[in-house]
């Protein structure tokens, strides 16, 4: 792909995960405001649950995307020196891999000790 | 008669979006000394940003850049607690404890208006991407009126989670 390709995906990527995760902040945030969990059992059961699990992976998906261009942007106006942008840009990118795996098995593991629901 | 720099000034932020959107790649690939290249009919504008004068669309696109690179660095730390509050009973009372200290407190409250602050700015950015709110009377109204909404949810979370 041409570089007017890739900028113009960036910011396709940007505003759709954006929007994922304005409606997810909005449902999540209502939920934990309005209907707190009391205790572990409830918020593991909750959180648990076969659709609030595909929630969160499509909010992971979508916040990695979205925090990558976003620092990406921020990286490449304010920071002019190439090779200290691109080593910022690395360990951003790690971070966010990491972040993602992290968050993948954390939740496979409370889904695993909940238990059949 | 407004001056080249005088108008790039008063869309700072708003801007990039601009070229973002008609010439996707073109601006950010060029390397910058330092802040910015903005384009105004055709000519590149050197801001600096702490000469410039910062009306509300630019302080509120300002503050949607800082509260997402606040937010960025905030996701390691919000997974930690994820973890701890899951792993077992002790865990999630550790947490809601360490989430009850009044300096903690202040931290989340602040993570909570940068979180609803970076939203509807984002969302006013959407809206200007489809090409509403583009008049310069219009900005101004849209973006008070996106800074009132994250500060008024931003309160209204911080009193129901945090009180």
């Amino acid at each position: 792909m041409s570089r007017r390709a890739t900028g113009l995906r960036a910011w396709v990527v940007q505003r759709l995960s954006g929007l994922y995760l304005g409606l997810f902040f909005m449902v999540f945030m209502g939920h934990l405001a309005w209907n707190p969990p009391t205790d572990f059992g409830a918020w593991r059961t909750w959180l648990t649950q076969a659709w609030v699990m595909l929630g969160l992976y499509l909010f992971l998906a979508s916040l990695l995307l979205h925090a990558w261009v976003g620092i990406r942007d921020v990286l490449m106006d304010y920071v002019p020196i190439l090779a200290l942008r691109l080593l910022l840009l690395t360990l951003c990118g790690f971070l966010l891999i990491a972040c993602g795996f992290w968050m993948m098995q954390l939740l496979i593991l409370a889904r695993l000790a909940s238990g059949p629901s | 008669m407004v001056g080249h720099v005088e108008l790039a000034a008063l869309y700072c932020h708003d801007t990039i979006t601009f070229i973002h959107l008609y010439s996707p790649g073109s601006a950010r690939d060029v390397p910058s000394s330092v802040g910015k290249h903005m384009f105004v009919n055709g000519r590149p504008v050197y801001l600096n940003l702490l000469k410039i004068r910062w009306p509300l669309p630019a302080l509120v696109s300002g503050l949607h850049r800082i509260s997402g690179v606040v937010l960025f660095l905030a996701i390691p730390v919000g997974l930690l607690l994820l973890d701890q509050s899951l792993a077992n009973p002790e865990g999630f009372s550790a947490v809601k404890g360490l989430l009850a200290h009044p300096f903690l407190k202040l931290i989340l409250a602040g993570m909570i208006w940068a979180l609803c602050h970076h939203l509807f700015a984002g969302m006013r950015f959407f809206l200007m991407d489809l090409d509403l709110f583009m008049e310069r009377s219009q900005a101004r109204r849209s973006a008070a009126l996106a800074a009132a909404a994250g500060g008024l949810s931003a309160l209204i979370l911080i009193v129901r989670l945090l009180s």
